[in-house]
């Protein structure tokens, strides 16, 4: 129909219905004379408009109310999610609605399950869960329920897995008790599947009736796997577990199978776990929790203190091996409990075969289970890196940030070793060329005890790749759980626990750099893996008295310092060819030199640190970079201190501290230009370590860049207002451009900062000084020369003689970077390009300076 | 949802300024929102009480724009994009019932028998549905004043304000619509029978 015709037809239709209805015919018969079909139309839409008084007149709100009063998602039956048409609802629980589907792609039925919508209010909660959820989907264990899939649309998120014939645990038990051996059966196999999860560091957190399934032919399958913690984190704070406590009823379906530990609200491990297949087990064989009770605060305190009745008081049949089993489940104490789900259901299946192993589960065996559950974690290693090369067609990762492991033990000692294994690991791994970017310590150590997505750290890192990790302490054993991540996803590349005895703490290092290697596929050379696989001691007690003094040492405090070099020495006399511990001697004595030893006793220390270390093993790159400080900073031997620095980048070409020195030791040599790039590189791999933009920001200053100087400070003191150096540069450029009042106002805000400090004082005399206000900087300069002999107001001389140089007195400046030189000042170093001197170029004395300080004039 | 009001409020301002892209983004948002809040009445588990669209989009607009948007043109907008996001939303759940009914094999999980919506009331707004679209090839201002009208439960003043017409307009555009459609769906269901 055309517009026209429309407009025709409008036009009469409503020229019609403003006549009487009477007349409307006459009307219409003389307008269409010449054009039936118009007639037509019109007529027949007049007839409409008569009997349509009503139609559409309301709102459709039956068809709201309808869609209200049913369920919500009711609307989502026959519509398809990705290539699932939903079919029809199965079930709905607090964690939402599964229904059955059509996979349209695979022409298969399979569960879909609609999370429920308060998860879009907690992303990280939803990221987690499905995190946990794809490396449960990756164990692909018979007795967990296959996970295929996940999707998002719409603003559903949505789960899909294999579809199940059968009834849940709850449903089976209403119908009564089980005959011991069948649920023995049952808890078998429900052990099998939560060894899997476990030896990839995966808890279920809430396992109860509801969450075990029984299929049509008898297979037993465990749900929901990290469903618990998302639960308990985007519970509505009404549901907390404070305030249903109190309520008869209120959780009990969970609270029933809650291990001491969980009530007492810490983290729940792999025995945890095993406490609610103990009390499972006790459920399904008497027909009653272990510890009902009428309420719930009475029933959290039953699992805290009480012993449930022994199951031969209801049945005098069962054996008292499975009572003794049920006891190693349910002991209050984790030192009592079974650790391992893989032994538990070996002494489980021990008792329906009489001929099987001694009936106590005493030491050897519990020494047999972790030697098998060694090897289960080592295949299932194998299988899923096998899964990894298999299946992702990704380019290899070459990024990434090793998170501080957390010690998730209450043991402080343990940070120590956390912290250890954190900075071993980047070592390792930073000598390895195909990684690009390995981030250094110092800035990865600013994510200490946060919980943060590995996605926002990628982000902010600009790596590809994340690590984190905990470790806790079980008896004797250390248990390192890590996860790698990829970045840009959140997608789980790998995850996995480790467990040494402590005595082999240093082990675990070398197998998580390992790991880590391989799942990142890296192609490496039989070097590499010598270099990750290498041990640096093999006196256990040497070792943790290094990875006790290196942290000491990090914290940066004198008093950390001392104790750290006192612990380090210790170490090095258990074991003298430790040559990591003498690297770390050396660079906790160049510490000290900054802190409380004068550089004329600290700075031999660290040489014969770096160089007993370099004797007994030349590889490592620390050793070569103290050596280099040493040379180049305290001996001015610049040749000698860029052959070291060049030998450690070959060593170890990610290495951040290398970088760092390097930029410095050009710097310092004038060849400000080649040192921009080791500041660049330096802070890629240390990108939060503010010092490196410090520098890339001074030298941009030493090159006369002074907008880009400008701009870097500018970015660091957003980042971090209360960093010194982002005020300094700031001033020094805004000085040499002319804005005196900006470099006036910066040197205050340093001196807020550090209101002691003398040296604010200084620069601002010199801004004084070449500003116009020379009677100004007069006045202070005669405030610092007084003080120059009292403790803590001691001014390099190299800046008095600045002063000197600004107020035109060329002689006595002359005089006081002479006593600079005498004094070894280290600032002096930047002669060569420092703007401030631009006024004496030229002149025989600075070029004679310059010579004594080996930097070519 | 991570939209603020001003996010929602600029996108109005766009679509007001003819910027279709601005409605491309709106409309989900309205949408789930819309969702959200029936979803809400649902919990509240009140099905006795009649539910009016214009009190769900009003709900909707605070919720999203909030109650200090004062700016009436952007009122107007947002009303109309949440009719349409009601139209669709309504005829989805619509197009689900009858699906339900052809043997989608669903369980009756109503709350209240009262309330179902019959599979024939489900066509009825399916076929509505179908022939609004066929009027947009015609009118597309009619199928808006429908959609404003009807789905949106806006009043004749509320409409005009929205599509920037006067109201006598309105009403005889709704006149004229009422009278095509109701004869296109009479047409259809003699086909039928």
């Amino acid at each position: 129909m055309t517009p026209e015709r429309w407009g025709q037809i409008e036009r009469l239709y409503h020229d019609a219905l403003e006549r009487e209805p009477a007349s409307r015919a006459a009307f219409l018969a003389s307008a269409c004379a010449e054009d039936p079909e118009l007639h037509r139309e019109v007529d027949s839409l007049l007839a409409s408009h008569d009997s349509a008084a009503d139609f559409i007149e309301s709102p459709p709100e039956d068809i709201v109310a309808g869609m209200i009063a049913e369920q919500p998602a009711r609307s989502i039956l026959g519509r398809t999610l990705g290539h699932y048409r939903i079919e029809s609802l199965l079930g709905a629980g607090g964690m939402g609605e599964v229904y059955r589907a059509h996979d349209t792609r695979l022409d298969r039925e399979v569960a879909v399950k609609i999370l429920p919508e308060r998860l879009a209010a907690h992303p990280d909660a939803l990221k987690r869960f499905e995190r946990e959820a794809r490396a449960v989907a990756a164990l692909s264990h018979p007795n967990i329920l296959s996970i295929f899939d996940f999707g998002s649309e719409d603003g559903v998120s949505y789960a899909v897995m294999e579809l199940l014939e059968g009834e849940t645990l709850r449903e089976r038990l209403r119908r009564g008790p089980l005959p011991w051996r069948e649920a023995v059966e049952i808890a078998i196999a429900v052990c099998e599947g939560l060894a899997a999860a476990h030896a990839k560091g995966i808890i279920h957190r809430d396992l109860k009736p509801e969450n075990l399934f029984q299929t049509r032919d008898g297979r037993v399958k465990i749900l929901d796997f990290g469903i618990a913690r998302v639960k308990r984190e985007t519970a509505p704070d009404a549901e907390t577990l404070n305030e249903t406590a109190t309520r008869p009823g209120a959780m009990m379906g969970t609270i029933g199978y809650m291990s001491p530990e969980q009530v007492r609200g810490e983290p729940v491990e792999a025995p945890g776990d095993l406490f609610a297949v103990g009390c499972v087990l006790y459920e399904m064989i008497s027909g009653r929790r272990p510890f009902a009770r009428p309420t719930a605060v009475e029933t959290l305190a039953a699992i805290l203190t009480e012993e449930p009745p022994p199951l031969a008081a209801t049945d005098p049949a069962i054996p008292g091996e499975l009572e003794r089993l049920l006891r190693g489940c349910l002991a209050k104490s984790l030192s009592t409990r079974f650790h391992s789900a893989h032994d538990l259901a070996k002494g489980l299946r021990s008792i329906g075969a009489p001929a099987a192993l001694p009936a106590n589960p005493g030491a050897p065996r519990r020494r047999l289970g972790l030697v098998l559950s060694l090897v289960a974690v080592t295949l299932l290693g194998l299988a899923s890196v096998w899964k990894l090369v298999g299946n992702r067609e990704a380019a290899a990762i070459d990024s990434l940030a090793v998170l501080p492991l957390v010690n998730d033990s209450r043991n402080e000692n343990l940070n120590y070793l956390s912290e250890g294994i954190t900075e071993a690991v980047i070592n390792a791994l930073s000598q390895l060329p195909q990684l690009k970017r390995v981030i250094a310590r110092s800035t990865v150590a600013s994510y200490r005890g946060k919980e943060v997505d590995p996605r926002t750290v990628g982000r902010e890192l600009k790596v590809r790749s994340v690590l984190t990790g905990k470790i806790t302490l079980q008896g004797d054993n250390l248990i390192l759980g890590a996860e790698l991540v990829n970045a840009e996803d959140g997608a789980r590349l790998w995850g996995n626990s480790i467990r040494r005895n402590f005595a082999d703490a240093m082990l675990v290092q070398t197998e998580l750099a390992q790991q880590i290697a391989d799942n990142l596929r890296l192609k490496l050379t039989g070097e590499d893996r010598q270099k990750l696989a290498k041990n640096y001691t093999g006196n256990a007690d040497a070792y943790r008295l290094y990875v006790q003094g290196r942290y000491l040492s990090s914290l940066r405090t004198a008093e950390g310092t001392r104790k750290g070099i006192a612990l380090l020495q210790e170490a090095v006399r258990l074991d003298p060819a430790y040559a990591l511990a003498y690297a770390g001697l050396a660079s906790s004595h160049y510490d000290a030199s900054s802190t409380y030893t004068p550089p004329g006793e600290a700075m031999p220390r660290v040489k014969a640190a770096a160089e007993r270390a370099l004797q007994l093993d030349g590889t490592i790159a620390e050793a070569h970079v103290a050596l280099a400080e040493v040379q180049g900073f305290y001996e001015r031997n610049w040749a000698a201190a860029e052959k070291e620095i060049r030998r450690a980048l070959e060593l170890n070409p990610g290495y951040a501290p290398a970088s760092h020195v390097y930029g410095i030791c050009l710097a310092s040599q004038g060849r400000t230009e080649e040192a921009i790039g080791h500041f660049l590189r330096a802070r890629e791999l240390d990108p939060l370590m503010a010092v490196n933009t410090a520098w890339v920001s001074y030298v941009h200053y030493l090159n006369r860049n002074y907008d880009a100087s400008i701009q870097e400070s500018r970015q660091l003191i957003a980042l971090d207002p209360a960093f010194v150096l982002g005020h300094v540069n700031l001033a020094l450029a805004c000085e040499q451009t002319g804005r005196y009042a900006e470099a006036e106002a910066e040197f205050n805000q340093w001196q807020a900062l550090d209101p002691s400090s003398p040296y604010p004082r200084a620069m601002r005399a010199h801004l004084y000084a070449i500003s116009n206000r020379k009677s100004e900087a007069r006045t202070l300069l005669q405030e610092l020369l007084r003080a120059q002999g009292a403790p803590n107001r001691y001014v390099d001389p190299y800046f008095i003689g600045l002063i000197y140089i600004g107020l035109g007195e060329r002689d006595t400046a002359f005089a006081w970077l002479e006593k600079a030189y005498q004094a070894r000042s280290e600032d002096m170093l930047n002669i060569r390009r420092d703007p401030r001197l631009d006024s004496l170029r030229g002149d025989p004395r600075l070029d004679d300076l310059m010579r004594r300080l080996k930097l070519a004039p | 949802m991570s939209s603020t009001p001003d996010e929602v409020t600029q996108l109005l301002v766009d679509w007001g300024n003819g910027d279709q892209a601005a409605l491309d983004r709106l409309m989900p948002l309205v949408q789930a929102e819309l969702r959200r809040m029936a979803h809400r009445y649902m919990i509240r588990q009140n099905p006795g009480h009649t539910l009016q669209t214009t009190a769900l989009i009003n709900e909707a607009f605070l919720k999203l724009v909030g109650q200090q948007e004062k700016h009436f043109q952007n009122r107007a907008h947002f009303f109309g994009v949440a009719a349409q996001a009601m139209r669709s939303i309504l005829v989805d759940y619509a197009r689900a019932k009858q699906y339900e009914k052809r043997g989608g094999g669903a369980p009756k999980v109503a709350l209240d028998e009262a309330l179902t919506v019959s599979a024939e009331r489900a066509a009825e707004v399916v076929a509505l549905d179908d022939a609004l679209r066929e009027l947009a090839k015609i009118d597309a201002r009619k199928c808006r004043v429908v959609e404003l009208r009807y789905f949106g439960g806006l009043s004749v003043e509320e409409t005009a304000d929205a599509l920037k017409i006067s109201a006598i307009t309105v009403m005889r555009d709704w006149s004229m619509a009422k009278s095509w459609l109701y004869r296109e769906l009479s047409k259809g269901e003699k086909n039928d029978s």
